[in-house]
Protein backbone atom coordinates (compact mmCIF):
# COMPACT_ATOMS: atom_id res chain seq x y z
CA UNK A 1 0.00 0.00 0.00
CA UNK A 2 1.43 3.41 -1.22
CA UNK A 3 1.66 6.11 1.44
CA UNK A 4 2.00 10.03 1.04
CA UNK A 5 3.19 12.90 3.00
CA UNK A 6 3.39 16.14 2.88
CA UNK A 7 7.46 17.23 3.63
CA UNK A 8 6.88 20.90 4.63
CA UNK A 9 10.65 21.94 4.95
CA UNK A 10 14.10 20.86 4.93
CA UNK A 11 13.50 19.56 8.85
CA UNK A 12 10.69 17.31 7.96
CA UNK A 13 12.82 15.81 5.05
CA UNK A 14 15.71 15.20 7.74
CA UNK A 15 13.15 13.24 9.95
CA UNK A 16 11.70 11.22 7.24
CA UNK A 17 14.95 10.59 6.13
CA UNK A 18 16.00 9.73 9.89
CA UNK A 19 12.90 7.30 9.93
CA UNK A 20 13.70 5.90 6.40
CA UNK A 21 17.47 4.81 7.30
CA UNK A 22 16.67 2.54 9.88
CA UNK A 23 14.83 0.31 7.73
CA UNK A 24 18.04 0.27 5.18
CA UNK A 25 19.19 -3.33 4.35
CA UNK A 26 22.05 -5.00 2.72
CA UNK A 27 21.42 -5.48 -0.94
CA UNK A 28 18.58 -2.78 -0.89
CA UNK A 29 17.85 -0.42 -4.13
CA UNK A 30 15.95 2.49 -3.34
CA UNK A 31 14.42 3.88 -6.43
CA UNK A 32 14.20 7.78 -5.97
CA UNK A 33 11.34 9.43 -8.52
CA UNK A 34 10.59 12.75 -9.24
CA UNK A 35 11.69 15.76 -11.23
CA UNK A 36 14.25 18.17 -10.92
CA UNK A 37 14.48 20.36 -7.79
CA UNK A 38 12.22 17.84 -5.93
CA UNK A 39 14.76 16.42 -3.22
CA UNK A 40 16.05 13.54 -4.60
CA UNK A 41 19.92 14.46 -3.62
CA UNK A 42 19.11 16.49 -0.61
CA UNK A 43 17.23 13.22 0.51
CA UNK A 44 20.35 11.07 -0.50
CA UNK A 45 22.46 13.54 1.67
CA UNK A 46 20.58 12.87 4.50
CA UNK A 47 20.05 9.30 4.10
CA UNK A 48 24.21 9.53 4.15
CA UNK A 49 24.52 11.43 6.82
CA UNK A 50 22.45 9.09 9.02
CA UNK A 51 24.52 6.43 7.74
CA UNK A 52 27.66 7.91 8.80
CA UNK A 53 28.81 8.84 5.53
CA UNK A 54 31.87 11.35 6.14
CA UNK A 55 32.14 12.50 3.06
CA UNK A 56 30.38 15.15 1.21
CA UNK A 57 27.32 14.05 -0.94
CA UNK A 58 27.15 15.72 -3.88
CA UNK A 59 25.35 15.23 -7.06
CA UNK A 60 26.40 12.11 -9.25
CA UNK A 61 25.18 13.09 -12.13
CA UNK A 62 28.13 14.22 -14.09
CA UNK A 63 30.21 10.95 -12.41
CA UNK A 64 27.05 8.99 -12.99
CA UNK A 65 27.98 6.54 -10.04
CA UNK A 66 29.63 7.40 -6.83
CA UNK A 67 30.08 5.12 -3.85
CA UNK A 68 30.38 6.29 0.16
CA UNK A 69 31.64 3.94 3.22
CA UNK A 70 29.34 4.64 6.04
CA UNK A 71 30.68 4.47 9.85
CA UNK A 72 31.66 1.74 12.11
CA UNK A 73 28.58 1.98 14.11
CA UNK A 74 26.26 1.76 11.38
CA UNK A 75 28.38 -1.43 9.77
CA UNK A 76 28.38 -3.15 12.75
CA UNK A 77 24.43 -2.58 13.53
CA UNK A 78 23.02 -3.13 10.10
CA UNK A 79 26.15 -4.71 8.60
CA UNK A 80 25.98 -2.57 5.84
CA UNK A 81 29.30 -1.09 5.06
CA UNK A 82 28.44 0.75 1.57
CA UNK A 83 26.18 3.72 0.35
CA UNK A 84 26.00 3.28 -3.87
CA UNK A 85 24.70 6.75 -5.12
CA UNK A 86 23.65 6.64 -8.84
CA UNK A 87 22.24 9.05 -11.05
CA UNK A 88 20.68 7.41 -14.52
CA UNK A 89 19.48 10.98 -15.30
CA UNK A 90 22.03 10.82 -18.58
CA UNK A 91 21.69 7.05 -18.98
CA UNK A 92 19.33 5.90 -21.65
CA UNK A 93 18.70 2.33 -21.03
CA UNK A 94 19.76 -1.04 -19.00
CA UNK A 95 23.11 -1.51 -20.96
CA UNK A 96 24.81 1.83 -19.70
CA UNK A 97 23.89 1.42 -16.23
CA UNK A 98 26.08 -2.04 -16.74
CA UNK A 99 28.98 -0.17 -18.50
CA UNK A 100 29.25 2.09 -15.67
CA UNK A 101 29.99 -0.92 -13.00
CA UNK A 102 26.45 -1.68 -11.55
CA UNK A 103 27.14 -4.97 -11.41
CA UNK A 104 30.04 -4.44 -8.47
CA UNK A 105 26.99 -3.01 -6.38
CA UNK A 106 23.44 -4.90 -6.87
CA UNK A 107 22.15 -7.27 -4.72
CA UNK A 108 25.62 -7.32 -2.61
CA UNK A 109 24.57 -7.68 1.38
CA UNK A 110 27.00 -5.13 2.38
CA UNK A 111 25.65 -2.65 -0.15
CA UNK A 112 22.36 0.02 -0.26
CA UNK A 113 21.91 1.66 -3.75
CA UNK A 114 20.22 4.89 -3.52
CA UNK A 115 18.97 5.41 -7.18
CA UNK A 116 18.24 8.74 -8.70
CA UNK A 117 15.92 9.09 -12.23
CA UNK A 118 15.36 4.86 -11.00
CA UNK A 119 12.40 5.43 -13.77
CA UNK A 120 14.87 6.08 -16.80
CA UNK A 121 15.68 2.49 -16.75
CA UNK A 122 12.16 0.58 -15.86
CA UNK A 123 13.74 -2.87 -15.49
CA UNK A 124 15.41 -1.97 -12.45
CA UNK A 125 12.04 -2.55 -9.96
CA UNK A 126 11.95 -5.77 -11.38
CA UNK A 127 14.95 -6.73 -9.17
CA UNK A 128 14.92 -8.00 -5.01
CA UNK A 129 14.59 -5.38 -2.73
CA UNK A 130 13.85 -2.51 -4.65
CA UNK A 131 11.29 0.08 -3.54
CA UNK A 132 10.81 3.09 -4.49
CA UNK A 133 10.28 6.79 -2.93
CA UNK A 134 8.98 9.27 -5.39
CA UNK A 135 8.51 12.71 -4.74
CA UNK A 136 6.15 15.23 -5.73
CA UNK A 137 5.93 19.21 -5.81
CA UNK A 138 3.17 20.50 -3.11
CA UNK A 139 1.56 24.19 -2.85
CA UNK A 140 4.09 26.20 -1.79
CA UNK A 141 7.09 24.58 -1.68
CA UNK A 142 5.64 21.91 0.06
CA UNK A 143 6.90 18.41 -1.33
CA UNK A 144 4.59 15.17 -1.45
CA UNK A 145 6.71 12.10 -0.54
CA UNK A 146 4.96 9.12 -1.86
CA UNK A 147 6.21 5.24 -0.26
CA UNK A 148 5.51 1.96 -0.37
CA UNK A 149 4.48 1.69 3.45
CA UNK A 150 4.56 -1.83 3.94
CA UNK A 151 8.25 -1.75 3.03
CA UNK A 152 9.36 0.95 5.65
CA UNK A 153 7.17 -0.30 8.96
CA UNK A 154 7.71 -4.35 8.33
CA UNK A 155 10.87 -3.78 9.70
CA UNK B 1 60.54 16.94 -23.54
CA UNK B 2 58.30 15.33 -26.11
CA UNK B 3 55.36 14.51 -24.23
CA UNK B 4 52.15 12.17 -25.62
CA UNK B 5 48.63 13.15 -24.04
CA UNK B 6 45.75 11.33 -23.08
CA UNK B 7 42.77 12.06 -22.00
CA UNK B 8 39.15 10.12 -21.61
CA UNK B 9 37.61 11.03 -18.25
CA UNK B 10 34.51 11.78 -19.68
CA UNK B 11 32.89 12.25 -23.18
CA UNK B 12 35.56 13.59 -24.85
CA UNK B 13 38.60 11.25 -25.90
CA UNK B 14 41.18 12.68 -26.79
CA UNK B 15 44.94 12.78 -27.64
CA UNK B 16 48.02 15.52 -28.12
CA UNK B 17 51.78 15.90 -28.19
CA UNK B 18 54.00 18.52 -27.38
CA UNK B 19 57.27 19.92 -27.16
CA UNK B 20 58.34 21.54 -23.84
CA UNK B 21 61.22 23.61 -22.77
CA UNK B 22 62.32 26.18 -19.65
CA UNK B 23 60.94 28.24 -22.36
CA UNK B 24 57.31 26.94 -22.91
CA UNK B 25 55.55 25.13 -25.49
CA UNK B 26 57.80 25.02 -28.65
CA UNK B 27 55.54 22.33 -30.50
CA UNK B 28 51.56 21.36 -29.86
CA UNK B 29 49.21 19.08 -31.73
CA UNK B 30 46.32 18.43 -30.52
CA UNK B 31 42.98 16.34 -31.50
CA UNK B 32 39.63 15.19 -29.96
CA UNK B 33 36.99 13.54 -31.06
CA UNK B 34 34.19 14.96 -29.87
CA UNK B 35 30.99 12.40 -29.58
CA UNK B 36 28.77 14.28 -31.95
CA UNK B 37 26.62 11.34 -32.37
CA UNK B 38 25.21 12.18 -28.80
CA UNK B 39 23.82 15.14 -29.55
CA UNK B 40 21.95 13.41 -32.09
CA UNK B 41 19.86 11.14 -29.01
CA UNK B 42 19.50 14.00 -26.65
CA UNK B 43 22.33 14.42 -24.45
CA UNK B 44 25.77 12.38 -23.45
CA UNK B 45 25.57 9.56 -23.40
CA UNK B 46 28.26 7.71 -20.64
CA UNK B 47 27.76 4.33 -22.05
CA UNK B 48 28.63 4.84 -25.62
CA UNK B 49 31.06 7.30 -24.00
CA UNK B 50 33.38 4.12 -22.57
CA UNK B 51 33.01 2.17 -25.90
CA UNK B 52 33.69 5.48 -27.88
CA UNK B 53 36.82 6.29 -26.17
CA UNK B 54 37.84 2.48 -27.10
CA UNK B 55 37.30 2.89 -30.38
CA UNK B 56 37.88 6.57 -30.75
CA UNK B 57 41.33 6.51 -29.66
CA UNK B 58 43.27 3.81 -32.31
CA UNK B 59 42.51 6.00 -34.85
CA UNK B 60 43.34 9.30 -32.69
CA UNK B 61 46.56 8.08 -32.40
CA UNK B 62 47.13 6.88 -35.85
CA UNK B 63 46.05 11.01 -36.55
CA UNK B 64 48.31 11.99 -34.34
CA UNK B 65 51.30 9.75 -35.61
CA UNK B 66 50.56 11.22 -38.86
CA UNK B 67 50.89 14.84 -38.30
CA UNK B 68 53.76 14.43 -35.47
CA UNK B 69 55.85 12.05 -37.63
CA UNK B 70 54.77 12.19 -41.01
CA UNK B 71 53.32 8.93 -41.54
CA UNK B 72 50.21 6.94 -39.58
CA UNK B 73 52.89 4.36 -37.81
CA UNK B 74 52.93 4.01 -34.29
CA UNK B 75 56.54 3.31 -33.96
CA UNK B 76 57.77 6.60 -35.79
CA UNK B 77 55.48 8.31 -33.09
CA UNK B 78 57.37 6.19 -30.44
CA UNK B 79 60.56 7.93 -31.73
CA UNK B 80 58.57 11.26 -30.55
CA UNK B 81 57.75 10.82 -27.28
CA UNK B 82 59.81 10.80 -24.20
CA UNK B 83 56.93 10.62 -21.75
CA UNK B 84 53.41 9.10 -21.51
CA UNK B 85 50.56 11.50 -19.42
CA UNK B 86 47.41 9.70 -19.22
CA UNK B 87 44.12 11.07 -17.56
CA UNK B 88 43.98 8.79 -13.77
CA UNK B 89 41.36 10.55 -11.88
CA UNK B 90 39.21 11.41 -11.05
CA UNK B 91 36.78 10.95 -13.95
CA UNK B 92 33.94 8.36 -14.86
CA UNK B 93 35.97 4.71 -13.94
CA UNK B 94 35.04 2.97 -16.90
CA UNK B 95 36.18 5.59 -19.44
CA UNK B 96 39.46 6.59 -17.54
CA UNK B 97 40.18 3.30 -17.79
CA UNK B 98 39.74 3.17 -21.43
CA UNK B 99 42.49 6.12 -21.97
CA UNK B 100 44.77 5.16 -18.94
CA UNK B 101 45.29 1.78 -20.10
CA UNK B 102 46.55 2.85 -23.66
CA UNK B 103 48.74 5.12 -22.21
CA UNK B 104 49.77 1.96 -19.77
CA UNK B 105 50.28 -0.17 -22.71
CA UNK B 106 52.08 2.34 -25.22
CA UNK B 107 54.58 2.73 -22.50
CA UNK B 108 54.95 -1.06 -22.06
CA UNK B 109 55.56 -1.45 -25.25
CA UNK B 110 57.73 1.27 -26.16
CA UNK B 111 59.72 1.24 -23.17
CA UNK B 112 58.25 4.85 -21.92
CA UNK B 113 58.03 6.22 -18.28
CA UNK B 114 54.05 6.92 -18.08
CA UNK B 115 52.21 8.99 -15.52
CA UNK B 116 48.86 9.50 -14.00
CA UNK B 117 47.31 12.76 -14.45
CA UNK B 118 45.00 14.59 -12.00
CA UNK B 119 41.97 15.63 -14.67
CA UNK B 120 41.87 19.08 -12.55
CA UNK B 121 45.35 19.44 -12.78
CA UNK B 122 45.10 19.09 -16.25
CA UNK B 123 42.19 21.87 -16.81
CA UNK B 124 44.60 24.46 -14.40
CA UNK B 125 47.46 23.43 -16.40
CA UNK B 126 45.67 24.59 -19.64
CA UNK B 127 46.72 28.01 -18.69
CA UNK B 128 50.23 27.55 -19.47
CA UNK B 129 49.44 26.18 -22.95
CA UNK B 130 49.93 28.43 -25.74
CA UNK B 131 47.81 31.62 -25.19
CA UNK B 132 47.64 31.35 -21.89
CA UNK B 133 48.52 33.88 -19.05
CA UNK B 134 51.70 31.20 -17.99
CA UNK B 135 52.88 29.86 -21.67
CA UNK B 136 56.01 31.22 -20.90
CA UNK B 137 56.44 30.20 -17.43
CA UNK B 138 57.91 26.99 -17.88
CA UNK B 139 61.13 27.74 -16.14
CA UNK B 140 61.54 29.06 -12.76
CA UNK B 141 58.63 31.57 -12.12
CA UNK B 142 57.81 31.45 -8.15
CA UNK B 143 56.53 35.14 -8.78
CA UNK B 144 53.04 33.79 -10.00
CA UNK B 145 52.71 31.53 -6.61
CA UNK B 146 50.68 31.38 -4.76
CA UNK B 147 47.87 31.28 -6.82
CA UNK B 148 44.17 31.02 -6.44
CA UNK B 149 41.98 28.76 -8.45
CA UNK B 150 38.71 28.81 -9.66
CA UNK B 151 37.75 25.60 -11.09
CA UNK B 152 34.04 25.22 -12.44
CA UNK B 153 32.95 22.85 -15.41
CA UNK B 154 29.85 20.25 -15.38
CA UNK B 155 31.07 18.00 -12.54
CA UNK B 156 33.30 20.37 -10.50
CA UNK B 157 33.12 23.50 -8.65
CA UNK B 158 35.89 24.13 -6.16
CA UNK B 159 38.31 26.60 -4.95
CA UNK B 160 41.99 25.24 -4.40
CA UNK B 161 45.20 27.21 -3.71
CA UNK B 162 48.20 26.46 -5.36
CA UNK B 163 51.39 27.29 -3.74
CA UNK B 164 53.66 26.12 -6.45
CA UNK B 165 53.84 23.69 -9.43
CA UNK B 166 51.86 19.92 -7.98
CA UNK B 167 51.29 21.77 -4.55
CA UNK B 168 47.60 22.05 -3.84
CA UNK B 169 45.17 22.69 -0.91
CA UNK B 170 41.50 22.39 -1.38
CA UNK B 171 39.55 25.35 0.10
CA UNK B 172 36.29 24.41 -0.56
CA UNK B 173 33.83 23.15 -3.31
CA UNK B 174 29.88 22.98 -4.05
CA UNK B 175 28.09 21.25 -1.03
CA UNK B 176 25.38 19.43 -4.32
CA UNK B 177 25.22 20.19 -7.72
CA UNK B 178 28.44 21.77 -9.69
CA UNK B 179 28.48 25.22 -11.55
CA UNK B 180 28.24 23.90 -14.72
CA UNK B 181 25.42 21.14 -14.12
CA UNK B 182 23.14 24.46 -12.36
CA UNK B 183 23.37 25.73 -16.32
CA UNK B 184 22.79 22.44 -17.64
CA UNK B 185 19.73 21.54 -15.21
CA UNK B 186 18.23 25.30 -15.40
CA UNK B 187 18.59 25.14 -19.20
CA UNK B 188 16.98 21.86 -19.82
CA UNK B 189 13.70 23.50 -17.55
CA UNK B 190 13.65 26.52 -19.70
CA UNK B 191 13.34 23.76 -22.95
CA UNK B 192 16.83 24.17 -24.30
CA UNK B 193 17.70 20.71 -24.31
CA UNK B 194 20.17 18.74 -21.71
CA UNK B 195 23.23 19.46 -21.99
CA UNK B 196 22.23 23.31 -22.28
CA UNK B 197 24.75 25.63 -20.56
CA UNK B 198 26.19 26.95 -23.38
CA UNK B 199 22.52 27.28 -25.05
CA UNK B 200 21.86 29.11 -22.16
CA UNK B 201 24.94 31.45 -21.58
CA UNK B 202 24.14 32.37 -25.88
CA UNK B 203 20.57 33.25 -25.02
CA UNK B 204 21.65 35.06 -22.01
CA UNK B 205 23.68 37.65 -24.10
CA UNK B 206 20.07 39.03 -25.94
CA UNK B 207 18.65 39.69 -22.34
CA UNK B 208 18.49 41.68 -19.36
CA UNK B 209 20.33 40.23 -16.45
CA UNK B 210 19.05 42.47 -13.70
CA UNK B 211 15.54 41.52 -15.30
CA UNK B 212 14.72 38.76 -12.26
CA UNK B 213 16.20 38.21 -9.13
CA UNK B 214 17.06 34.67 -8.81
CA UNK B 215 18.55 33.66 -5.51
CA UNK B 216 22.71 33.46 -4.91
CA UNK B 217 23.22 30.93 -2.47
CA UNK B 218 26.30 31.23 0.35
CA UNK B 219 26.98 34.27 -1.76
CA UNK B 220 27.69 36.49 1.72
CA UNK B 221 28.76 32.75 4.07
CA UNK B 222 32.54 33.70 5.04
CA UNK B 223 33.67 30.07 3.57
CA UNK B 224 34.76 29.00 0.21
CA UNK B 225 31.92 26.38 -0.53
CA UNK B 226 29.23 26.62 -2.84
CA UNK B 227 25.94 25.16 -3.26
CA UNK B 228 23.63 25.13 -6.66
CA UNK B 229 20.92 22.77 -5.84
CA UNK B 230 18.42 25.10 -4.50
CA UNK B 231 18.57 27.34 -7.69
CA UNK B 232 17.04 24.60 -9.47
CA UNK B 233 13.97 25.03 -7.21
CA UNK B 234 13.69 28.53 -7.63
CA UNK B 235 13.88 28.79 -11.63
CA UNK B 236 11.10 25.37 -11.78
CA UNK B 237 8.97 27.54 -9.25
CA UNK B 238 9.97 30.75 -10.81
CA UNK B 239 8.78 29.20 -14.77
CA UNK B 240 5.80 27.14 -13.35
CA UNK B 241 4.18 30.54 -12.33
CA UNK B 242 5.17 32.11 -15.90
CA UNK B 243 3.66 29.30 -18.35
CA UNK B 244 1.78 31.57 -20.54
CA UNK B 245 5.30 32.94 -21.38
CA UNK B 246 7.43 30.58 -22.29
CA UNK B 247 7.40 31.29 -26.12
CA UNK B 248 7.98 34.72 -25.73
CA UNK B 249 11.49 35.16 -27.23
CA UNK B 250 12.26 38.12 -24.87
CA UNK B 251 11.09 36.32 -21.32
CA UNK B 252 13.47 33.49 -22.28
CA UNK B 253 16.54 35.49 -22.93
CA UNK B 254 16.17 37.76 -19.47
CA UNK B 255 15.44 34.60 -17.26
CA UNK B 256 18.56 33.11 -18.76
CA UNK B 257 20.72 36.34 -18.39
CA UNK B 258 19.51 36.39 -14.86
CA UNK B 259 19.97 32.75 -14.53
CA UNK B 260 23.47 33.35 -15.79
CA UNK B 261 24.08 36.16 -13.69
CA UNK B 262 22.94 34.93 -10.69
CA UNK B 263 25.53 31.78 -10.75
CA UNK B 264 28.19 33.95 -12.10
CA UNK B 265 27.92 36.44 -8.88
CA UNK B 266 28.32 33.66 -7.18
CA UNK B 267 31.29 32.16 -8.43
CA UNK B 268 32.54 35.62 -8.41
CA UNK B 269 31.77 37.31 -5.28
CA UNK B 270 32.90 33.42 -3.19
CA UNK B 271 36.24 34.11 -5.36
CA UNK B 272 36.97 37.46 -4.71
CA UNK B 273 36.76 36.67 -1.01
CA UNK B 274 38.63 33.94 -1.06
CA UNK B 275 41.31 36.48 -2.68
CA UNK B 276 41.19 39.07 -0.34
CA UNK B 277 41.14 36.76 2.56
CA UNK B 278 44.34 35.22 1.52
CA UNK B 279 47.81 36.39 0.07
CA UNK B 280 47.73 35.60 -3.00
CA UNK B 281 49.65 36.92 -6.19
CA UNK B 282 47.01 35.38 -8.78
CA UNK B 283 43.65 34.20 -9.35
CA UNK B 284 43.57 31.62 -12.08
CA UNK B 285 40.53 30.34 -14.00
CA UNK B 286 40.11 26.84 -15.37
CA UNK B 287 37.23 24.35 -16.86
CA UNK B 288 34.77 23.84 -18.73
CA UNK B 289 32.33 26.85 -17.72
CA UNK B 290 35.80 29.33 -17.89
CA UNK B 291 34.98 29.66 -21.38
CA UNK B 292 31.35 31.58 -19.87
CA UNK B 293 32.43 35.12 -21.08
CA UNK B 294 30.03 36.71 -18.68
CA UNK B 295 31.75 34.74 -15.66
CA UNK B 296 35.57 35.83 -17.32
CA UNK B 297 34.46 39.38 -17.57
CA UNK B 298 32.94 40.23 -13.97
CA UNK B 299 35.74 37.91 -12.54
CA UNK B 300 38.84 40.31 -14.45
CA UNK B 301 36.50 43.44 -13.47
CA UNK B 302 35.93 42.38 -9.62
CA UNK B 303 39.14 41.51 -9.43
CA UNK B 304 40.69 44.46 -10.39
CA UNK B 305 38.75 46.91 -8.49
CA UNK B 306 39.01 45.31 -5.73
CA UNK B 307 42.54 43.30 -5.73
CA UNK B 308 44.08 45.35 -8.28
CA UNK B 309 48.01 43.94 -7.40
CA UNK B 310 46.41 40.32 -7.61
CA UNK B 311 46.99 38.83 -11.39
CA UNK B 312 43.93 37.55 -13.24
CA UNK B 313 45.07 34.31 -15.86
CA UNK B 314 42.13 32.78 -17.73
CA UNK B 315 42.73 29.53 -19.99
CA UNK B 316 42.53 30.11 -23.99
CA UNK B 317 38.90 29.30 -25.26
CA UNK B 318 40.33 26.57 -27.16
CA UNK B 319 41.55 24.79 -24.39
CA UNK B 320 38.54 25.09 -21.60
CA UNK B 321 36.87 22.11 -22.49
CA UNK B 322 38.19 18.63 -21.96
CA UNK B 323 41.28 18.22 -23.89
CA UNK B 324 44.57 15.81 -23.78
CA UNK B 325 47.00 18.90 -24.32
CA UNK B 326 46.67 20.15 -21.00
CA UNK B 327 46.79 16.66 -19.98
CA UNK B 328 50.51 17.12 -21.81
CA UNK B 329 50.88 20.19 -20.45
CA UNK B 330 50.52 18.30 -16.48
CA UNK B 331 52.78 15.86 -17.88
CA UNK B 332 55.72 18.59 -18.37
CA UNK B 333 55.40 19.69 -14.31
CA UNK B 334 55.00 16.31 -13.13
CA UNK B 335 57.69 14.28 -15.17
CA UNK B 336 59.64 14.49 -12.06
CA UNK B 337 57.17 11.87 -10.58
CA UNK B 338 57.49 9.26 -13.98
CA UNK B 339 59.40 6.15 -13.26
CA UNK B 340 60.11 3.59 -16.50
CA UNK B 341 57.94 0.68 -15.57
CA UNK B 342 55.41 2.69 -13.67
CA UNK B 343 52.88 1.11 -16.08
CA UNK B 344 52.29 -2.26 -14.43
CA UNK B 345 50.67 -1.24 -11.42
CA UNK B 346 48.88 1.61 -12.31
CA UNK B 347 45.45 2.13 -12.16
CA UNK B 348 42.52 4.88 -12.44
CA UNK B 349 41.21 6.41 -9.45
CA UNK B 350 37.48 7.48 -10.13
CA UNK B 351 37.24 9.39 -6.76
CA UNK B 352 40.47 11.47 -6.93
CA UNK B 353 40.18 14.64 -5.63
CA UNK B 354 43.46 17.41 -5.71
CA UNK B 355 44.65 19.25 -2.92
CA UNK B 356 42.50 17.02 -0.18
CA UNK B 357 44.28 16.57 2.73
CA UNK B 358 44.68 12.97 3.54
CA UNK B 359 43.28 11.49 6.92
Amino acid sequence: MKKTIVIKNLHDLHLFAKRFSRTLRGGDIIGLVGDLGSGKTTFVQHLAEDMGVKKTVRSPTFVLLQEYQTSKEFREKYNVSRLCHIDAYRLNNENELFAIGFEDYVERHDTVILFEWADRIPSVQWLDHYREVRFDFGEEGQRLVTYDKKSISKR
Amino acid sequence: MRILGIESSCDESAVAWLEAGPTGVRKLTHLVASQEIHAKYGGVVPEVAAREHSSALPPLLAALADKVAGKPDGRLLARQVDLIAATRGPGLITSLKVGLDTGRALAAAWRKPVIGINHIEGHIYANWLPGGAFDKGYGRAPDVFPILVLVVSGGHTELLMMKGHGRFQLLGATRDDAAGEAFDKTAKMMGLGYPGGPALSKLATNGDPRKYDFPRPMINEPHDEFSFAGLKTAVRYFLRDRQGSMAEQTFLADTAASVDQAIVDVLVAKTVRAAKARKVRTVLLAGGVAANRKLRGSLAARLAAEVPDVRFAEPPLEYCTDNAAMIAAAGYFNAKRARLGDWVGMDADPHWELGRQRH
